[in-house]
């Protein structure tokens, strides 16, 4: 039974962040794997369009999560990894997920509130 | 889920073999050996991409990867650098001895890179931590 509390956005946004913090992992530990292709994971336009329409409570994560190859330029060894812009894209991503943790928080500490908990 | 770990261990363990492939290198850069004997030959590690998908994204249609693989070459060739040095115990009786055609400064600037990347891989370790500390946080 889903009680509904969680929202689904935050639910989708929440496993797409995590997702976005594998792939991440994955561009920097091949850092110096020759011919190797960052990879980008999308989630938010097709969250943020799937919002607008109803029946988005019953929805599986995966429908909204795509990964794209990255088209950075390649080095050299035709590997195109930017260490800086994956770095960059890791603490954004934590700050991401930080902010949605604590839109979901907001919504446990109404309901704690609502049962005469503390 | 915690696959980030797995993924970025990789990395660590990548890196750590090629400090070990240069430590190497760097051990035997004045190695002299016979000519029969052939030089000692370098050694490097070349990472591969897993393909595999990652444990959290089966299903999903899209893969993330799984972290690196690696192999450990050396140079095929034992031929080195031949010098004459007719005083050195190994020489032949030409006079030529083999040592290592390995350059220390490139040896130096690919310590730099390993270096690097396996902190660049443990950074990645530390924000997973610090993302999953904020996830265990919810609902205290």
């Amino acid at each position: 039974m889903d009680l509904g509390l969680v929202n689904p956005a935050v639910r989708i946004a929440l496993d797409g962040l995590m997702l976005r913090q594998e792939a991440i992992a994955n561009n920097v530990s091949n850092m110096s794997t020759p011919n190797f292709t960052a990879t980008n994971v999308e989630f938010e336009g097709a969250l943020n369009s799937a919002l607008a329409m109803p029946g988005i409570g019953t929805a599986t994560t995966q429908s909204f999560m795509s990964t794209a190859a990255s088209e950075a330029p390649r080095k050299q060894d035709g590997n195109n990894v930017s260490l800086e812009e994956q770095t960059l894209l890791g603490t954004e991503t934590n700050l991401r997920l930080e902010l949605t943790l604590r839109a979901a928080e907001g919504r446990f500490n109404a309901i704690r509130t609502v049962l005469g908990g503390s | 889920m915690l696959s980030i770990f797995n993924i970025s261990s990789t990395g660590v363990n990548f890196y750590k073999n090629s400090l070990d492939a240069i430590a190497h290198n760097v051990a035997n850069v004045n190695t002299v050996r016979t000519m029969e004997e052939g030089a000692v030959r370098r050694q490097s590690v070349v990472g591969s991409s897993n393909t595999s998908p990652a444990p959290s994204m089966v299903g999903t249609g899209g893969t993330v990867g799984a972290g690196v693989s690696f192999t450990m070459v050396q140079s095929a060739s034992g031929e080195g650098l031949v010098t004459y040095e007719p005083e050195h115990v190994l020489a032949n009786e030409d006079g030529y001895v083999r040592r290592p055609d390995i350059d220390l400064t490139t040896e130096m600037a690919d310590m730099i890179i390993a270096q690097r990347g396996y902190q660049a891989n443990l950074a990645v370790v530390q924000r997973a931590t610090e993302a999953y500390q904020a996830a265990l946080r919810l609902g205290r």
